[in-house]
Parts: C-alpha cells; structure tokens; sequence
C-alpha cells in the first residue's frame, strides 16, 4: 500500500533538492538553500512530471522566474519549452538517485505551466525544496507516495551519470 | 553533406544539436516524437546517423529504435540516444536493439560532435 511517509519523502526531497543544484550548475547557474516562497504577481514558469515505481511513485513540478529559466538556457531557447526540459533533466537526476538507493522509477512526458502566485500547499512536516540565484527563486515541490515496507537503501554506484557517453 | 536526425520532443534540444552540427557541415533533419522521427527516417534512408530522445510522448525513442531496426529500409542506420535516462534496463534494451551509443544529458556540443565524427556512416 503507498501511503505519504514524511521521513522518507524528506530524504526524496533531499535527492532532488540534490538534483536540482548540479543541473542548474550543469547550465551555469549557481543555487543556494533559501527559505520562504512568497506568492509572487510575478509570471512563473513551471515543467511538471510524474513518475512510478513498485515502491515510489508522485509528481516534481520545478518552478522559477523566466529571467531565471533562461539564464540557464542555451541561446535562442523559448523559456516555455526549456523550463519542461529542465524538469525533464531534474527528474532524470532522481531517478538516478533513487535507482543508486534501490528504488526504480518509470517518467512520464514534462508539461509546462506558466501562473502567477504560484504556491504548494502548506505542509508541516514536509516543506518544499527552494533556492536562490541571482535572477529569481527556485521552488522544487514534490509529492511523493511511498510504499509502506519501502526504505531506501545504502547508496550504490551506477554504471553511467549525466554527461557521459556509452558506446556500445 | 551526411543528414543526422535528431528526434526529441524538446524544441531547445533540436535547436542545439542542428546548431552544433550544422556548424560543423552536416545537414540535420527535425522530429519532435517517434512517430515523425520514424516516418522522417523512412523517407531519408541514406540518414548518416540518428540522434534519439528516449521519454517522448506518441511513441518512445525505444520503440522507434525497434521498429527501424524491423524495416529494411532503415534497419542499418547508426542510432545514438540522448537522454536523462540510466537506467541498465533500458540501456541494455537499446544495446539489444543495435544502438551505437547512449549519451545521459546534459551534453556539451564538443561532446556531441565528437561522438557524431566516431558513429555517423
């Protein structure tokens, strides 16, 4: 049975939050921990994906300000299409985070979203993942289901990461 | 001038790929999903190489990997995937199927275009 388990769900937003700070950095832009996310008029934009697992299974939405999704965009990208790549990218990173832990995920496709006071909601137990960068605020809002009996595992290598080429 | 295919649902992605190896002096093909990139490829036999997503929605890069392998118009064409994908099942799957290669993204462009040097035909 999949039921909300905060430790667990902390330790997965731990890995993403993890995520999130190499991807940005892979892209040129730097992330430090912040705290509060305040409901902004400013436009948002957010890629969302969901994943599932024999033992995990929820929803990543990544969110950020335009100026901040295109700082870490190549030339000519459209902040629309690149954030869901981003959130593409992100997810990815957890999987292969929580694969080196034991636990197997399949992704979906990212949609986007573009909205104004965007907000998770309130939780005490588990708060959502944000950063700051010198263009804008990042949110990582995760919502995750843990099979009952599931605990991650110790960590162990993997045969390829993010940047590498097999040739087979 | 060898013609790559690149098929990724990602319009930043293509952009990138055709710019990388459009500067380097190959001619490169667009599809946003599996379906198109197939229907692409089935068009384009003398393709040179394929530069393929894995997760796209209409059909997955696996999928379409398998079904060019089944045609034999298309069966010989050297795949690479780009993906955000590590999963061994899914390498393996691809190996399987005759991939050349499996890059994980991010990708620099000197990275790609080396590999596309070493596997295009």
């Amino acid at each position: 049975m999949f039921v909300e388990r905060s430790e667990t769900t902390r330790a997965i937003q731990a890995l993403a939050g993890d995520a999130c700070i190499e991807l940005m950095q892979a892209y040129g832009v730097e992330l430090r921990p912040a705290v509060g996310w305040a409901e902004s008029d400013e436009i948002m934009f957010s890629g969302v994906m969901g994943f599932v697992g024999d033992s995990v299974r929820g929803t990543c939405l990544l969110a950020a300000p335009q100026g901040t999704v295109e700082a870490a965009a190549p030339q000519g990208a459209a902040a629309r299409d690149w954030v869901g790549e981003l959130a593409n990218q992100l997810v990815g990173r957890l999987k292969a985070k929580l694969m080196a832990r034991g636990a197997t995920i399949a992704l979906s496709t990212p949609v986007v979203l573009r909205g104004v006071k965007l907000s998770p909601l309130p939780r005490t137990d588990v708060a959502p993942v944000i950063f700051e960068s010198t263009t804008g605020k990042v949110l990582v809002w995760l919502e995750v289901e843990i099979e009952n009996d599931f605990q991650l595992g110790e960590q162990r290598a993997l045969k390829a990461s993010e940047g590498e080429l097999l040739v087979f | 001038m060898k013609k790559v295919l690149v098929v990724d649902d990602s319009e930043t992605i293509r952009l990138e790929v055709s710019r990388t190896l459009g500067q380097a002096g190959f001619s490169v093909l667009e599809a946003r999903d599996g379906a198109e990139g197939l229907a692409t490829a089935i068009k384009n036999p003398n393709i040179a190489l394929l530069v393929l997503d894995v997760n796209m929605p209409v059909m997955n890069g696996l999928e379409m990997l398998e079904r060019l392998r089944q045609n034999p118009t298309t069966a010989d064409i050297p795949v690479l995937l780009m993906t955000t994908e590590a999963e061994d099942r899914l390498i393996e799957r691809a190996k399987k199927a005759g991939a050349k290669g499996w890059f994980i993204k991010p990708v620099k462009p000197e990275m790609l275009l080396m590999a596309t040097n070493k596997l295009a035909r």
